[in-house]
């Protein structure tokens, strides 16, 4: 594009703005504003402005669906004249988020020299402090909703609908040809158009060979993903910031691959184009849902970390040795879990396990009513290898007392694999939470995983583990008595080694889900401080209406925690510390040494 | 072809012709006298049903000035099919229909150019006849000559065929569809590979 050409669009942009401000946007138009007098310099290719452009048929009022005056809505969100945009090539950034104008943490935090712990020195704002929580509190029952019911509520809405532009946070996939694949509110076929004002948008810079990265305006976060032939995008007013924000439109992109695998995705593209890709994930939407919904509810994807089960050391162990002894041949991991929580993993010696793979198994887990049959369906874990499928058996397992009495007294050491399984006294069973998962490259590996199920829900019969499971399943969340610290509300402790982390009991305030989103919007405030940060904070803190929240970080832990609004700072840090010892002498929270094959 | 059908409809065609007013009186029912050039380009979506199938058509309408056009290559690719607009009583218009049509096989390549959906339409047919430059005969020639693609005489003003060529555009671009690409189901991992070890490995 020449110059000239974008002086042109310079000067229609502001004609057509002046004459008709405030009609029927349908148009888009950016131009470099900082071309001609280059005030970033950096690169050559700083887009600082978007403008939405007015253009033709102003005088036609619009009242039906899907018209042009309904996109300018989300265009007017969407690119603002106001807004700023980062690219990739950009190394200039700029925010303009207004919440951040008027409150910058940044400013409270007093970097104290050669310390490793650094805290806001002032808690003058709080006016503004406040601001942040109201403006990040839902408002919405969507917490006790089921997927199902959500869809049924919001799943009819348009551009047109006046709720569907509230939603705090959307996600948009489209294929690179600006068709709809799967929108988190509303029906995506009717969001077309707004599909193809994405494409455009990311088309426009496409030409010059750059990426659009994120559009800030001052109420929404636009984020953009680029994985062609995959366009993800979210659009947010969550505060959340575009590192969050991407994080987790990586992880609705790897939802995709769980499905098809990159090796199908890549291929029906480079065979159509035009693929309505809709057609091949059919069904699996719902994981999306959950995954979105979670996003605000469930530490895991902010900490990037497994949520792990506490339960002593040697019943860790000894439920590890057992489904070694017992796995079939050819598998990937052995995963046993209890809702979402990770009680124990088998894996070959040289594989590791990423805590990614294991959300998204466990969201395929939790999203499905699994729970009373054997279910066997091919998966693709993108961390490990996102070009396969492998297939995952899961059943949950039942307690039960055998029916040959005598039988569960003898020697527990009874070899198992000449035996048919023994029938359990079907009056006897119990269903448990606990699940168990089998992943094997093998497609017909079912009957022999299902049967190597059958021997290792006996022989953790046998063994009584999942009755000493259920009997300390109450004691396995931690509670926030058992730090003796007053005050003290709720803490996350994370393990940097283990990529594993646990959590406390979800005490009033927080058994309300509104509270806990709240808390866990002010802890993804303090992570985006402290990995935001230039210089090496590891101590962040923030006061709120609500509560006093706080982020320690180390090499080896991150812990959040969050006190009574009314306690000091130096108390809170001095308690932080004694926490801090209590889980150091823990050895019970972290699958430490998983068995392998 | 199971459950659901969109299909991404792009219109070319010179500046003026009516692009803009015929995606207007399709979706809104509505014609405006006032011109407005498009600038990068507009986006409308109708829902319509052909042969008992609900079809989503995502109507991408272009800029016909070409100073506009700044949305590049990318904005044609996937197309299912594509309306080529000029004006009956302008024959420059017709006569750049040749590089309308040749411009988008170029740009969006599909897999056969020679069967790919386009479709004619001679717009503005409502005004005297005594303005008309092309003949009907003369322009369903040229729609012969480029394998009989189908040719509609439209007035946006007047809605006429407005509807019948948008419904036969959707129905040529579904028979397209038809031919599904092969679910092929990709193979599964192999356990004995060496995996290559990513950073965020949980060391359990
Ligand atoms: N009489 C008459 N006028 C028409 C008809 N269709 C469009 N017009 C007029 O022609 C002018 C141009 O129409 P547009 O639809 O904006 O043209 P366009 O092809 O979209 O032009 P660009 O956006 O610049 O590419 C407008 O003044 C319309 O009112 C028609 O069928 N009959
Ligand atoms: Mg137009």
């Amino acid at each position: 594009m020449s110059n000239l050409l974008k002086e042109n669009l310079k000067k229609q942009e502001k004609d057509g703005l002046s004459s008709n401000a405030g009609l029927n946007l349908s148009n888009l138009v950016f131009y470099n504003s900082g071309n001609a007098t280059s005030t970033l310099s950096t690169t050559s290719t700083t887009i600082a402005n978007a403008v939405v452009n007015s253009t033709s048929t102003s005088n036609i009022s619009y009242s039906n669906s899907d018209t042009i005056s309904d996109i300018r809505g989300i265009n007017e969100r969407l690119i603002r004249n106001k807004s700023n945009l980062s690219n990739s090539s950009s190394s200039k950034y700029t925010q303009s988020n207004k919440i951040f104008d008027n409150f910058s943490l940044d400013n409270l935090i007093s970097p104290v020299e050669n310390s490793d712990i650094e805290y806001t020195s002032d808690f003058g704002n709080e006016d503004n402090l406040m601001k942040i929580y109201n403006s990040s509190i839902y408002d919405y029952d969507e917490d006790n909703m089921s997927p199902y019911n959500l869809r049924k509520k919001y799943g009819n809405e348009d551009l047109t609908s006046s709720n569907w532009v509230k939603h705090r946070k959307h996600f948009f996939i489209l294929s690179s040809a600006g068709k709809p694949i799967y929108s988190r509110y509303g029906d995506e076929s009717k969001l077309s158009s707004l599909m193809g004002v994405i494409q455009a948008i990311i088309s426009f810079y496409d030409v010059d060979n750059d990426e659009i990265c994120c559009i800030n305006t001052s109420t929404h976060k636009i984020v953009f993903l680029l994985k062609t032939p995959l366009y993800l995008v979210c659009v947010s007013q969550t505060n959340e910031t575009e590192e969050q924000l991407k994080l987790q439109l990586i992880y609705l992109y790897n939802q995709i691959l769980f499905s098809l695998t990159s090796v199908q995705l890549t291929k029906i593209f480079h065979d159509r184009v035009n693929f309505d890709l809709r057609n091949l994930l059919s069904g699996t939407e719902i994981y999306m849902d959950e995954l979105s919904r979670k996003f605000s509810i469930d530490a895991s994807f902010l900490l990037k970390a497994i949520r792990s089960f506490r339960i002593k050391n040697e019943l860790r162990n000894s439920i590890g040795e057992l489904l070694n002894t017992y796995r079939p041949k050819n598998i990937l991991y052995g995963i046993l879990t209890y809702n979402d929580k990770l009680i124990n993993i088998i894996k070959p010696k040289k594989q590791n396990v990423h805590p990614l793979d294991i959300h998204l198994i466990i969201n395929m887990i939790s999203s499905t009513s699994f729970r009373s049959v054997e279910s066997w369906s091919p998966i693709c874990l993108p961390k490990y290898n996102s070009r396969g499928f492998l297939y995952a058996y899961v059943c949950y397992l039942n307690n039960y007392k055998l029916s040959d009495t005598e039988d569960s007294n003898s020697n527990t050491n009874t070899n198992l694999s000449s035996e048919s399984p023994i029938s359990p006294d079907s009056s006897k069973i119990m269903k448990t939470d606990v699940c168990l998962t089998l992943l094997s490259p093998d497609k017909n590996a079912f009957f022999e995983l299902s049967n190597c199920k059958k021997k290792i829900e006996m022989i953790f019969n046998k063994n009584d583990i999942l009755k000493n499971l259920s009997k300390i399943i109450n004691k396995a969340e931690l509670d926030i008595a058992d730090f003796g610290i007053p005050h003290l509300r709720h803490v996350i402790y994370k393990s940097t080694k283990y990529l594993q982390f646990i959590e406390t009991k979800r005490l009033p305030p927080y058994d309300e889900p509104s509270s806990y989103r709240r808390l866990l919007r002010s802890y993804k405030f303090l992570e985006s401080k402290i990995h935001g940060y230039k210089k090496n904070l590891k101590f962040c803190y923030m006061l709120g209406k609500n509560e006093l929240s706080l982020l320690w970080v180390r090499d080896d832990f991150e812990l959040y925690a969050s006190f009574s609004p009314f306690i000091s700072k130096t108390i809170a840090y001095n308690d932080l510390l004694l926490i801090e010892k209590w889980f150091k002498k823990q050895d019970n929270l972290f699958i430490t040494t998983s068995q392998v094959f | 072809m199971s459950g659901k059908n969109l299909l991404k409809a792009i219109i070319l065609g010179d500046s003026g012709v009516g692009k803009t007013s015929l995606m207007n009186q399709y979706v809104n029912k509505k014609f405006s006298n006032q011109y407005k050039a498009t600038i990068g380009a507009d986006f409308l979506t109708k829902e319509v049903m052909v042969d008992d199938k609900l079809i989503t058509i995502q109507i991408w309408d272009t800029a016909g000035q070409e100073r506009f056009q700044s949305l590049g290559v990318a904005f044609y690719r996937g197309a299912d099919c594509c309306m080529l607009v000029y004006d009956v009583n302008n024959m420059k218009s017709f006569e750049t229909l040749d590089n309308w049509r040749d411009e988008f096989l170029v740009q969006a390549s599909p897999k056969h150019p020679e069967s790919f959906p386009f479709i004619v339409l001679g717009n503005k047919i409502d005004l005297e006849e005594s303005k008309r430059q092309i003949s009907q005969k003369r322009a369903m020639a040229w729609c012969q000559s480029k394998g009989n693609i189908p040719y509609f005489e439209t007035s946006a003003k007047e809605a006429i065929n407005v509807e019948q060529a948008f419904q036969q555009i959707a129905r040529n671009a579904l028979m397209q569809e038809a031919d599904v690409p092969e679910f092929n189901f990709p193979p599964s991992v192999s356990l004995d590979a060496e995996q290559k070890q990513d950073q965020g490995d949980c060391n359990c």
